[in-house]
């Protein structure tokens, strides 16, 4: 019985663990965008040190973005399509 | 890497035998209590009760993340890794939660063990499980989008290989003697390992999260990665340096040092232990240094995939099999 209840007690508080990293992995990546998928098993397998390494993949990531940022130009719109022609 | 269609899939001998590694490191010493009658006594996860079926369960889901790798080899890969990620963390958050106990109070019971008239420390299973099951997890998320970008290939950086390898012979070392203390009146022997110190549990915990960095910047070989791991090095190693320098030093820093006193000691000898970590240490400092510099960041050791071009031996197979060989050997002289 003892053997049992260590055995629970063990598996249990490994897995709390591990899907607590795993959460807060997830929770990390969501802020950068980061895909779900790589992000769960950062967390899941890394534990802490998963944690840091989405942190500085998302940072890695949102610089690459930079590159591609793109910018709003104001167009101009005419609201009177037939303007030009009472001037 | 196997090339199959133009997919590149990751070889399956080193995952397996990391995955051994980390199943042989549960029958070794997670804890070792020296008592100060010079007595040692090693415990391992099969000596807890329900220890045995733990490590049949984690043996079992290996087993069928091999079989699984045979077919799919990335799932089988993941599941191999997360069922031994949770024997590394069984071991990591076990040894450190009782070696930081210990650090800060000592006067604790373990295993009927008064620890005021003892030192306790993380065994060598530790070591063997926590860095067997860490490589095998970042095989896994090296082969995932976004990480597989950042990881190289046809090569290694060469930085986090020299600061890993004096890095783990300091944690290593830490776990081991660095005094024989001997009192001739009381008739007792001390062996003071180096995480029996007081406080050096949260410098036990800065050691790994160091490794596991290394191992990560080995992995994802940008500046940033680099430069963390340097900055968390740099200050661990600088803390094993003042603990190692003090200890050597010797004389009154023991009577606040070392947490249980008996009598007076009559005989103080240091181990080559303390050396390795007082060399080591200053070693990893001075690296940590200059791992800011970008030019040394950029220093890079080319390999392909392959020993030769032209042969089938790749690298990993061979790194795998080296690995595979030792699991057994211990595993055969353990029986012996």
């Amino acid at each position: 019985m003892a053997g049992l209840l260590t055995y629970i007690a063990i598996f249990a508080m490994t897995s709390i663990w591990i899907l607590g990293w795993m959460g807060l992995s997830v929770v990390i990546g969501s802020f950068f965008d980061l895909p779900l998928k790589t992000v769960s098993l950062v967390g899941a397998t890394l534990g802490p040190l998963g944690f840091m390494v989405t942190i500085m993949l998302g940072i890695l990531e949102s610089r690459k973005e930079e590159f591609y940022e793109t910018e709003t130009v104001k167009a101009k719109v005419d609201d009177d399509p037939f303007g030009d022609l009472f001037k | 890497m196997s090339t199959t269609a133009g997919v590149t899939q990751p070889r399956l001998l080193l995952p397996i035998a990391l995955a051994l590694a980390v199943i042989r490191g549960s029958s070794m010493p997670w804890v070792t209590i020296r008592t100060f009658s010079g007595n040692q006594r090693n415990y391992d996860l099969t000596d807890i009760k329900g220890g045995v079926a733990i490590v049949v369960t984690i043996t079992f889901v290996v087993m069928i993340g091999v079989i699984v790798g045979v077919f799919k080899r990335l799932t089988g890969m993941t599941i191999m890794s997360l069922g031994v990620a949770a024997l590394g963390w069984m071991a990591a958050i076990s040894g450190m939660l009782l070696t930081l106990l210990w650090s800060l109070i000592p006067s604790v019971n373990v295993a009927g063990l008064d620890l005021a008239r003892a030192t306790l420390s993380q065994g060598s299973g530790v070591v063997v499980t926590v860095v067997s099951s860490l490589a095998l997890a970042f095989m896994v998320v090296r082969q995932l989008e976004p990480v597989r970008s950042y990881a190289p290939s046809t090569h290694i950086a060469a930085l986090p290989i020299i600061i890993l390898l004096p890095i783990i012979a300091i944690a290593v070392s830490m776990h081991s003697e660095w005094l024989r203390l001997g009192s001739d009146d009381a008739n007792v022997q001390a062996l003071i390992a180096g995480d029996a110190l007081y406080g050096s549990g949260l410098v036990v915990l800065g050691l790994w999260l160091s490794v596991g960095l290394w191992i990560g910047a080995l992995m994802i070989n940008r500046p940033l990665v680099i430069m963390v791991a340097c900055g968390l090095t740099f200050l661990v190693a600088v803390i094993v340096e003042m603990y190692a320098l003090l200890v050597w030093a010797g004389g009154n820093a023991l009577d606040w040092l070392v947490p249980a006193k008996l009598e007076r000691w009559t005989t103080v000898s240091m181990e080559p232990q303390l050396f390795i970590v007082l060399i080591a240490a200053g070693f990893v400092a001075l690296m940590s240094i200059l791992g800011f510099v970008p030019k040394i960041q950029r220093f890079q050791i080319n390999l392909g995939t392959r020993v030769k071009s032209t042969s089938g031996l790749w690298y990993s197979d061979v790194l795998g099999g080296v690995v595979f060989v030792l699991v057994v050997a211990s595993f055969v002289l353990d029986l012996v």
